[in-house]
């Protein structure tokens, strides 16, 4: 006779599992509104750069900043960002699938993040250099990267750079994609040259453009990095979300297993009982 | 009153008490009453004068103070060369309502000679034409099969497709033994005999559920008798087919329960043992040709710990645990891989490529059960590249072992499949190198061999 008790124990395990998962997909959810906080605060100090930049456009300045001139020669590289953690193995999975359908386009592979670098890693794929272990901030990370990529750009050894990511759609659904970054491509058509407010910048206003272009690729480069932790926290939370319905789900059915074991042997021991006591 | 009659005493259950004051028969002697004709077999003694004897036949007649007769020392089976293609009771009298023409008896009950047991013989694998079973569980002429199963998971199937399938390849004759079953089964198993082909080889014996436990007890040894009657006059190989083994223990526990004995666990006879060694033992092999017998298991509540079920685990060369879980996905047959088990399975029978085949599906299949949980909660995608590769391709071998049988063709509209066991392997052999990584799973199921994967794509 199977000890119905040994159903206990399984109910026990499973319910940490289900206590697990709904911390996990809480944490997601709750750090999915900061992120979107952040996420707006940078669209709009984007937005005011753009504005100046659009502005000084009306000037008539020729953009020849190096970030934004095309190379003839050099590497042409893919930073794929990813995370850390798992749980959303799909949305990784599907990273490194856009990245093998394109492995051709590009010399080499930088990774940002332990998970993708173990998934491509599986797969075969020869990653250049590697950022594991995130801080829970990234902006630093991002900083730090930037930095190394500016300057490999600016002494030609790349000549392109594609950033592979997880767009963020909505909560329920992110896209793999791969978006141009260097060398950085900003236009202004014509009609949007409109000048307005007083004209005077300090050093001067070729000065004041290079630097606010430099800092709107850096905007640009940070935001990809948000909306990649924005779209991994919304596939936790939707990933943790269905877990822990199909917790819920084996923890009902071996509930009924028990409670079924357990009539059963109620039964049986009854049935034993009186079988003696009528022998008796 | 002759010396040799006695006096009922009396009657409870389907036990009688009988008084012979002078002759005292033997056990397992065989007894009628001399007026309403009902038939008892002496199993006790109670005292010197007062035998109990259970009943093989109905009671509504018998009386107090009726006199009882003695028929024959032992209890024995009619047989002849004619048993094949007919239906009998334990008596061997024939069911069908078709003229029966016994040309010699023999008892139910031998002594077994323990010098007289050749061991099963190792020489290869009986083909069955089902991939799972030759593959994973292979069969060896003169083993004892045992198929496990709760209510409904398919093994009155499997053993009638089995039956079609020996007939099919002329390996044998085939005798069933219909224990405790439901009558409708009997009826729709001789039926399908029929209408596969496979009653002209086949003899049928049944002592079904209506019937008196004393008959349901007995009726499998009739059949052991006349396997071995038809292994020594017929000169080939016999399978004995005995649905269901768990109904002769239960069977067992009822004339236990009405002879007054204080029960073991959970309710079943003290003697459970011996009564399943009464059975098993009887199945032997002859000089020159072996009787290998296909016994389905009833588990109660689908618990493979049941004292029963334990019991008769342990007479078996191999075992066929057939699953609901299994079942519930729509696989057939529902064998579970993992709680199956066979001694033929060995590099010595099967060959290397063989068990090196069956050895990789079934770590393959372990591995995924392992993987089960991971996937049921968090899906497929959280597993690493070599987990998912594995759990893809145990599916596909989940899907490729499935099979349509010639039996379920009415029902299922496809054509039944006999797959050679180098087809089996070779499919299987595929599967694990990753040929059909990227096909269908679809494609893989129902099918025959590997090679019509691509009709069905």
């Amino acid at each position: 006779m199977k000890l119905y008790s040994v159903y206990k124990d399984k109910i026990s395990g499973l319910q940490d599992v289900a206590d697990t998962v709904k911390t996990v997909e809480k944490v997601a959810a709750s750090s999915v509104h900061l992120m979107r906080g952040q996420v707006a605060a940078l669209n709009f100090h984007a937005q005011q750069i753009e504005q100046a930049l659009r502005r000084l456009s009306a000037l008539g300045i020729v953009i020849d900043h190096p970030m934004a001139k095309p190379l003839a020669a050099g590497k042409s590289l893919l930073l794929v960002l990813t995370g850390d953690k798992g749980l959303v193995g799909g949305l990784w999975h599907n990273l490194v699938n856009e990245y093998i359908v394109h492995a051709a386009d590009y010399d080499g592979v930088i990774v940002v993040g332990a998970k993708g670098l173990s998934y491509l890693e599986e797969e075969g794929v020869k990653v250049d250099s590697s950022f594991t272990d995130l801080p829970e901030d990234w902006g630093s990370v991002a900083s730090r990267i930037k930095q190394g990529i500016f300057s490999r750009f600016g002494r030609g050894d790349i000549r392109r750079i594609d950033i592979l990511l997880p767009r963020f759609l909505s909560l329920g659904q992110q896209l793999p994609a791969i978006l141009p970054f260097l060398p950085f491509s900003f236009v202004v058509s014509s009609d949007e040259r409109v000048a307005s407010g007083l004209p005077i910048y300090e050093p001067s206003a070729r000065e004041a453009y290079s630097f606010l272009l430099e800092e709107y690729i850096g905007v640009y480069f940070y935001g990809l990095f948000l909306e990649t932790r924005l779209s991994e926290l919304s596939a936790r939370t939707i990933s943790m979300e269905t877990a822990a319905a199909k917790t819920e789900e084996l923890e009902r059915r071996l509930e009924l297993e028990y409670i079924k074991e357990r009539n059963r042997s109620v039964t049986r021991k009854q049935l034993e009982s009186f079988m003696v006591h009528k022998m008796v | 009153m002759k010396k040799s009659q006695g006096t009922i005493k009396a009657i409870r259950g389907g036990v009688a008490e009988i008084d012979f004051s002078f002759v005292m028969p033997p056990l397992h002697s065989l007894l009628r009453t001399a007026e309403s004709n009902a038939l008892f077999e002496a199993v006790e003694r109670k005292d010197v004068r007062t035998i109990r004897a259970i009943s093989l036949s109905p009671l509504e007649a018998v009386e107090r103070g009726e006199l009882v007769d003695l028929v024959a020392d032992q209890i024995s089976v009619e047989l002849g060369p004619g048993v094949l293609g007919r239906m009998f009771d334990l008596f061997g009298k024939p069911i069908d309502g078709f003229a029966f023409e016994p040309k010699a008896k023999a008892p139910l009950f031998e002594p077994i000679d323990s010098r007289a047991i050749s061991p099963t013989r190792t020489d290869g694998v009986l083909e069955t034409g089902i991939k799972i079973i030759d593959l994973l569980a292979p069969f060896r002429l003169g083993d004892k099969i045992g198929m496990f199963g709760g209510a409904g998971v398919g093994k009155t199937v499997l053993i009638t497709e089995l039956m079609h399938n020996i007939s099919l390849k002329h390996l044998g004759y085939s005798v069933f033994a219909g224990v405790g079953e439901r009558i409708r089964e009997g009826n729709d198993l001789y039926l399908t005999l029929h209408d596969l082909d496979v009653l002209k080889n086949t003899a049928l014996y049944f002592g079904e559920m209506d019937k008196a436990p004393g008959v349901r007890a007995r009726v499998g040894l009739a059949a052991v008798t006349a396997a071995e009657y038809l292994r020594d006059t017929a000169d080939k190989d016999i399978f004995l087919f005995v649905d269901n083994i768990y109904r002769y223990a239960m069977a067992g526990m009822e004339v236990g329960a009405t002879l007054g004995k204080v029960p073991s666990e959970l309710g079943y006879q003290a003697t459970l043992d011996y009564d399943l060694a009464l059975f098993e033992e009887r199945i032997r092999q002859g000089s020159r040709h072996s009787i290998t017998s296909l016994q389905a298991v009833y588990v109660p509540a689908d618990d493979l710990t049941d004292p029963a079920v334990v019991s008769i685990f342990s007479y078996l060369d191999t075992s066929l645990v057939l699953s609901r879980d299994i079942a519930s996905k729509g696989i057939y047959p529902a064998v579970d891989v993992l709680r199956s088990s066979s001694l033929g399975l060995d590099v010595s029978v099967v060959g290397e490529r063989h068990f090196g085949v069956a050895s990789q599906v079934k770590a393959v299949f372990q591995k995924y059960e392992e993987l089960s949980h991971i996937i049921a909660i968090l899906g497929i995608d959280e597993l690493s590249r070599t987990d998912r590769t594995t759990a893809k391709r145990a599916e596909r071998l989940q899907r490729f072992l499935t099979q349509p049988l010639f039996v379920t063709a009415p029902f299922s509209d496809r054509p039944g499949a006999y797959v050679p066991l180098d087809k089996t392997i070779d499919g299987c052999e595929r599967i694990l190198k990753g040929d059909f990584d990227d096909a269908e799973l679809e494609s893989l199921y129902m099918i025959g061999s590997i090679d019509e994967v691509k009709l069905h794509a």
